[in-house]
């Protein structure tokens, strides 16, 4: 061994840079190949990708060569954008002009001088179509819903904490080391059971291991909040397992929901539009699940303080109200008295007036009673002093008048009785019968036989009766 | 008997009698005792407001330091 010539690694890859200058030196090919694991340096202007080729059957890389493109070639993919509107990304389908290039640090790579906009969608782009086309074609818990994919799992509803969690990872996982240390050192002390589930996470033929795995969490019943499937930086290439069907489809049905945190900052997996929630890289899933965590969090907490200030809130509004109670009874149960008071005077006040002005009525009437009372007496007296001046003065008239009367009618009788005096009447011829000393002008009771005396003008005869002849008088009729 | 008062029956027939006397619908004869009644029913309800504050004052904080 020790007789062994050797050269120098950089005088191998002179050769060959060499033997490649002299092969390929001026010459450009169009190439038909598939851009992956595309990056852009914008200041520089110059894309750095890789150009594959993929099998006949599935997802399997056959060729794969390092590209770059900056200068003129640059210039012509951004044409190409703009007049397909298409951005120059990972999973296009091209057909591009390349020169091949040697360096002895940096290795092969291609150039790429100019880009066939005709050939706008790569074949991956093409077959990441198919495959979700048949992903929704073919199960009825998946469908298409604007951009992006609505499945089974992505309308499962996340608990309200996540706390026990699946995660599916390479056991080298530099990621999920990222993830757990994320998730276990999290600012707000939250604590996690963290399960994990190795499997191998690339190369589209290890697809059956992975789905293993997924139907292993299902199969243990352990009530997982969430499946978390990492997966750290690599190059696009690495990927294609998350784009299979198989995967994608038992994710869409998986009855817990699944969060990707499969690394890369340019694609989005089939897997990840899938799932319930997918994130850009493991360190970043852990983060969601922290802050969803922290959202409930915050929720309570404002509910808390929610709570401590409405019921604040509540007992100054009956404290308020109690107080516009008290002061509202009291005030208006003292201006009622007082309403009610200010009533009893009022029928006090006329009670009073009317009452007065009802004695005082009577009082005039009395006083007037009174006056025609004092009045009357001597009205009365006086009217009869009148009458009685009257009468007397009556009276003394009359009494003359009736004594001149009866003095004439007392003369006249005078004359009547002396001219019927009993000398008188004897004179002019008539005689007295006395009987028993009785003067009698019948003879009834004279007897035959009866001693009279019959009294003449000069003398009494006495006589005895010797007969009784009736008479009727008719001799004194003249 | 012993009356079986929460605060919204309280509160409701403090309100009752406020408006009474407030529209002038209470008779004098019954004010000194609804008056009497309003004033015991304001006293239980700030007792209960008290109270009740107190408790939930104490039960947010404890709410609010969970360890202690």
């Amino acid at each position: 061994m020790e007789d062994q010539q050797y050269i120098r690694l950089s005088a191998l890859n002179d050769m060959i840079q060499d033997t490649l200058s002299s092969r390929f030196a001026g010459q450009r090919f169009w190439v038909l190949a598939d851009i992956t694991n595309h990056s852009f340096k914008a200041d520089k202007k110059i894309h750095y990708f890789e150009l594959v080729e993929k099998g006949q059957n599935g997802n399997g890389i056959t060729a794969k060569i390092l590209g770059k493109s900056w200068g003129g070639g640059a210039v012509r993919i951004e044409e190409f954008e703009k007049s397909t509107g298409q951005t120059f990304t990972n999973n296009l389908h091209v057909l591009v002009q390349v020169s091949i290039d040697y360096h002895p640090l940096y290795g092969l790579s291609a150039s790429v001088l100019d880009i066939d906009s005709n050939f706008m969608l790569g074949i991956l782009e093409q077959q990441r179509n198919a495959t979700l086309e048949r992903l929704v074609r073919e199960n009825d818990f998946i469908q298409k819903q604007g951009d992006g994919y609505s499945t089974f799992n992505s309308s499962l509803a996340l608990p309200a904490v996540i706390q026990r969690v699946a995660v599916i990872s390479s056991s080298s996982s530099a990621g999920n080391e990222d993830f757990r240390h994320t998730m276990q050192h999290n600012d707000f002390g939250y604590a996690f059971q963290i399960d994990d589930y190795y499997s191998v996470v690339q190369g589209d033929n290890n697809a059956k291991l992975f789905l293993n795995k997924l139907i292993e969490i299902y199969t243990t019943a352990i009530p997982y909040d969430a499946v978390v499937i990492n997966r750290g930086g690599g190059s696009q290439s690495d990927f294609l397992i998350f784009d299979n069907y198989n995967i994608a489809r038992a994710v869409a049905k998986f009855p817990i929901p699944v969060i990707t945190g499969i690394g890369h900052q340019k694609n989005v997996s089939i897997t990840d539009l899938m799932a319930h929630t997918h994130t850009k890289t493991p360190t970043k899933a852990a983060e969601f699940i922290i802050a969803h965590n922290r959202s409930f969090e915050q929720l309570m907490l404002s509910l808390r303080q929610n709570i401590a200030i409405k019921s604040q809130q509540l007992f100054l509004n009956q404290y308020k109200e109690l107080s516009e109670l008290r002061s509202t009874v009291s005030h208006k149960s003292r201006s009622l008295l007082q309403l009610h008071g200010q009533e009893l005077g009022r029928i006090n006040q006329r009670m009073v007036s009317s009452s007065k002005s009802i004695l005082y009525q009577h009082q005039k009437k009395l006083i007037l009673a009174a006056h025609q009372l004092v009045q009357s007496p001597k009205m009365l007296l006086q009217q009869k002093k009148n009458e009685l001046l009257h009468v007397e003065n009556a009276i003394k008239i009359s009494a003359n008048d009736y004594l001149r009367r009866e003095s004439v009618t007392l003369a006249h009788h005078l004359k009547s009785i002396q001219m019927m005096s009993p000398q008188n009447i004897l004179r002019k011829g008539y005689a007295i019968v006395r009987l028993n000393e009785e003067i009698t002008s019948s003879a009834e009771n004279i007897q035959t036989g009866n001693e009279i005396e019959v009294i003449l003008r000069d003398a009494i005869l006495r006589s005895t009766v010797k007969e009784k002849i009736k008479y009727d008088g008719r001799d004194t009729d003249l | 008997m012993e009356e079986i008062l929460t605060y919204e029956t309280a509160l409701s027939e403090l309100t009752a009698i406020s408006k009474e006397i407030e529209n002038e619908t209470i008779s004098v004869d019954t004010l000194a005792s609804k008056v009497k009644r309003a004033s015991q029913l304001i006293e239980f309800c700030q007792a209960k407001l008290k109270n009740t504050e107190a408790e939930v004052t104490k039960i947010i904080s404890r709410m609010e330091s969970p360890e202690n």
